[in-house]
Formats: structure tokens, C-alpha cells, sequence
């Protein structure tokens, strides 16, 4: 379970790059050499942070955009972004 | 889905992906095989127009950003372009003769560039070959220690060679100093004529010994790294890497080139002009060029062609650029193509050589 707070917020890392392309979205871990790819939700997720949206005011929009229930995004929402913040991909802003 | 399914995605649905930027032809050092065309001229990309071409290529979704020339460096807007760049976001790869980077320069394009990669030129093991090369003496003392400077203060550092009859003697050396500095080596076996057509720099081009010694020391080299896993065969693996898409290649399709001038290419080696930025930004090339449709179209062709060739033709590293470079036609065979199909051993085919 992820120990993230909802109202937390977060950027891409300075040393990652990130391009949705179509329907999904590409980080490069440029100390790494990585590449992650995540799906259409995840890149909307990513969009979402980028856009300076807590992770609380993501996760309404994943239930708006997707028509899931809350609980459902919340899961999702936080295992990627603790996913994410392991890679390196993302930071705690 | 995997990166290399993404890859392919983006050959497929004509989506930009990665841009290569030609700043400048000039040059602090002098190569005598040099592919760039002095000659060329043409009003020059402004730093304003940069500027609203790395938002345009940006609001289009591209991710690599390649900065070369000529030598990049010697843009006097240098290092406006490459941080607004890593500004919009862009990885970043400088493709770089090194002579300039020194420890500010180097300091400089670690805080204000951040690129994923630094390339930089090494033309032979010793002074004498990498200096002979550029025309410029003591450029090779001051590459190695450039590049010890770029790893000391953390930038990623890789080198390119090209394998020619002036370094083909010391292709072991040259592996090994890149193995003693800490950075990968890329060899390209082929010398290709000038962009206009001008087949001057074959003059250096490897005999059939130094490929035969370059092949022999690859391997050599990687089964060092290695171990113990097997290969599938170099067909085989072409074949995978190919399946999935109908297209030779990305030219035009996930990659462009754009030279100083602003004329937006296929790709660095494909120098046939599908618009200009002085006419129009590059949204409008990227989605209504007839020229793009038509090159789009010649990938396919190549493709086709060649694997109407067998194996001999997916092991000749075709390029339809180089192609239309050596004689105007992107589908004629040239010559280093057909070389490396005689010495696939397996083409029964008659070829009409450029
Ligand atoms: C034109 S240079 C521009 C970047 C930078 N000035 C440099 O030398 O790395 C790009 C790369 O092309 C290689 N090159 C130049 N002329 C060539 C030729 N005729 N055939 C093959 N490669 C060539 C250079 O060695 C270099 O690695
Ligand atoms: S350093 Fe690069 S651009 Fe300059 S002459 Fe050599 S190959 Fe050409």
C-alpha cells in the first residue's frame, strides 16, 4: 500500500523526459538509460501531475474520464505513482 | 506494450518521434571525408525561428532531439537552442566533434543542456590517424582529455568512429582506448560520398582486409563482454526487428532531418527536401507534404525490394538515402550495399550496380 497523502503533488524528475504518444505515454530515465512506457491511463495520470493536480484531484478525474469507482482509482492512481517514484520517473514537488 | 512495439507504432502511423537538427555547417575542425556540403547555401534558421520550430516539434509529440552540424558548438546560439530544448522537454543527444569541450563548455551543457548522450567523433587510435583525419594537430590529445573531463563531471559519453584506410590498421587500438576512457564505441563501416553527391571521400573508404579486421575485432570484443549467450543469426534478427511494419525504414515517417538553412529532410543521409521553414512551419510539412507521401511510399518500396533478396538483402544495411545520394535513385543498389550482399554469400541475384 502506498504511503502517498492525497493532497501530495508531484513533477516529472528534472533528469527523466516524458512524450505521451496516441494512446500511451513514454518516460526516459536519461541516469539510467531506461525506458518506461505506460498505458493510456497512466499517461493521463502523468498529464494530470504535470498539470499540477494532487493526486486526491486525479483520481476524481480518472472516475470522471473512465468510469471507474473511486476506490478502483485510488488503487490504480497510487500503485503507479509509487511505481513511478521508485524509477525515478517522477519526484514529490 | 514494449518500446520497440512503440517504435514500430510510430513507422506505421506516420507519428513524429525523433528530429535531428543540423545547426550550422561550420566547423572548428577540417575532416577531409566530411559528408557536409559547403557549398550549400541559403538564408540561415533565425534564433527566433528555433524557437517556434522546438515548440512546433514539441506540440507534435516528438521525444529525441539530436543537435549536430557541422559542429553544433559552433552555433553562435548554441546553447539558447539546446536549453530551450531541454527546456520543452526533449532527450537530447549532442552529436559533437568534442574539441570545444572543455570543462566550462563541458559544465555548461551538463547544467544548461542536461543531454541524454554526448557523441563524440574519435577517428583513430593514436595522434597521428585521428589528427591526419582532421587537420587539425593535437585534436586527438585534447579529444581524450575533453572526455575524460565530460565523465569526471558526470555527462554520458559515447564515441563514433568511422572505419576508413587510415584507421582500419588499428582497430583493436581503438576499441581498447575507448575501453580505457569508459565510453561505448559505435563504428560505422561505411564512408558515404558528400551530401551533394560528390564521391571525393571514398578515397578513404576501408579495403575488403579492414572491413574483414573490423568484423573479426567486433567480435572479438563482444564475445569478451558476452559470454556465453547465443545470437540468432544477423538475418534472423533483422527479420524480428522488422516484423510488425511494412516500411524499410523510419525516414519520413518517426524521423526527419532539418538543415541550417531550414530545409526539412527524410533524414540526415536522405538530402531531398520535402518543404522549407522559411515557407512554412513544420506542422504544415509534417502533415501535407507531397513530397513526404512519396518518400513515405519509397520505404515501403525498399522494403519490398529488398526482400525480394533474401537474406542477402536484409544483411546489406540498405539505405534508400545513401541510395539516392550515391545516384539519385533511393531504390538503386550502391555499392558498399552490394559489397555487403557479395559477402553475405547468398545473393544469386544480378544487380544492376550505381
Ligand atoms: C558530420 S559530423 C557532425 C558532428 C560533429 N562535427 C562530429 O564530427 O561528430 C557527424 C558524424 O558524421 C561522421 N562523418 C563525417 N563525414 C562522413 C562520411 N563521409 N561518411 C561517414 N561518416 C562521416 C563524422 O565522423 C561524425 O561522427
Ligand atoms: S568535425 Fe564533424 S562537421 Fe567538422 S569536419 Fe569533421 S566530420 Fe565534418
Amino acid at each position: 500500500m502506498s504511503t502517498e497523502t492525497s493532497t501530495q503533488h508531484y513533477r516529472v524528475d528534472p533528469h527523466a523526459r516524458f512524450r505521451v504518444m496516441d494512446d500511451e505515454g513514454i518516460f526516459v530515465l536519461q541516469d539510467a538509460g531506461e525506458v518506461l512506457v505506460v498505458n493510456e491511463v497512466g499517461a493521463f495520470i502523468v498529464e494530470q501531475l504535470k498539470a499540477e493536480h494532487s493526486l486526491d484531484e486525479v483520481i476524481t478525474s480518472i472516475t470522471e474520464r473512465y468510469a471507474v469507482d473511486a476506490e478502483r482509482a485510488r488503487l490504480d492512481a497510487s500503485s503507479l505513482v509509487a511505481e513511478l517514484l521508485r524509477a525515478g520517473a517522477i519526484t514529490r514537488s | 506494450m514494449s518500446y520497440s512495439d512503440t517504435v514500430k507504432r510510430t513507422w506505421n502511423d506516420n507519428r513524429l518521434m525523433s528530429v535531428l537538427l543540423e545547426l550550422t555547417y561550420a566547423c572548428n575542425l577540417d575532416c577531409t571525408f566530411c559528408y557536409n556540403d559547403l557549398s550549400l547555401g541559403g538564408k540561415r534558421l533565425s534564433l527566433a525561428q528555433y524557437r517556434e520550430l522546438l515548440h512546433d516539434l514539441a506540440s507534435l509529440g516528438v521525444l529525441n532531439l539530436s543537435l549536430t552540424g557541422g559542429e553544433p558548438l559552433a552555433h553562435p546560439h548554441f546553447f539558447e537552442i539546446a536549453g530551450h530544448a531541454r527546456d520543452l522537454g526533449f532527450v537530447i543527444r549532442l552529436k559533437t566533434n568534442g574539441h570545444a569541450i572543455k570543462e566550462a563548455v563541458a559544465r555548461r551543457i551538463r547544467d544548461e543542456v542536461d543531454p541524454f548522450l554526448v557523441e563524440v567523433s574519435i577517428h583513430g587510435a593514436t595522434a597521428d590517424t585521428h589528427d591526419r583525419q582532421t587537420r587539425v594537430p593535437g585534436s586527438f590529445t585534447r579529444l581524450l582529455a575533453n572526455i575524460r573531463t565530460m565523465n569526471s563531471i558526470g555527462l554520458r559519453v559515447k564515441a563514433n568512429s568511422v572505419l576508413t584506410r587510415w584507421n582500419e590498421h588499428e582497430v583493436e587500438e581503438l576499441l581498447a582506448v575507448c575501453d580505457d576512457l569508459d565510453v561505448a564505441l559505435q563504428i560505422d563501416p561505411e564512408v558515404k560520398p558528400r551530401d551533394n553527391g560528390d564521391r571525393s571521400t571514398l578515397a578513404v573508404e576501408a579495403s575488403l582486409e579492414g572491413q574483414a579486421r573490423y568484423r573479426r575485432a567486433l567480435e572479438a570484443h563482444s564475445k569478451r563482454d558476452v559470454g556465453v549467450t547465443k545470437d540468432p543469426s544477423p538475418a534472423a534478427a533483422r527479420r524480428t526487428n522488422m516484423a510488425g511494419t511494412d516500411k524499410h525504414c523510419g525516414a519520413g515517417s518517426n524521423n526527419i532531418a532539418i538543415d541550417p538553412y531550414g530545409s526539412v529532410l527524410p533524414c540526415v543521409q536522405w538530402r531531398v527536401s520535402i518543404g522549407n521553414l522559411h515557407e512554412r512551419r513544420v506542422t504544415e510539412i509534417w502533415a501535407g507534404s507531397g513530397m513526404l507521401r512519396e518518400v513515405r511510399e519509397t520505404t515501403k518500396a525498399a522494403r519490398r525490394k529488398l526482400e525480394g533478396l533474401g537474406d542477402a538483402g536484409l544483411l546489406s544495411n540498405f539505405c534508400p538515402g545513401a541510395a539516392h545520394t550515391y545516384s539519385g535513385d533511393p531504390l538503386a543498389i550502391y555499392p558498399p550495399a552490394a559489397q555487403r550482399m557479395a559477402a553475405s554469400g547468398r545473393t544469386r541475384v544480378r544487380l544492376t550496380v550505381v
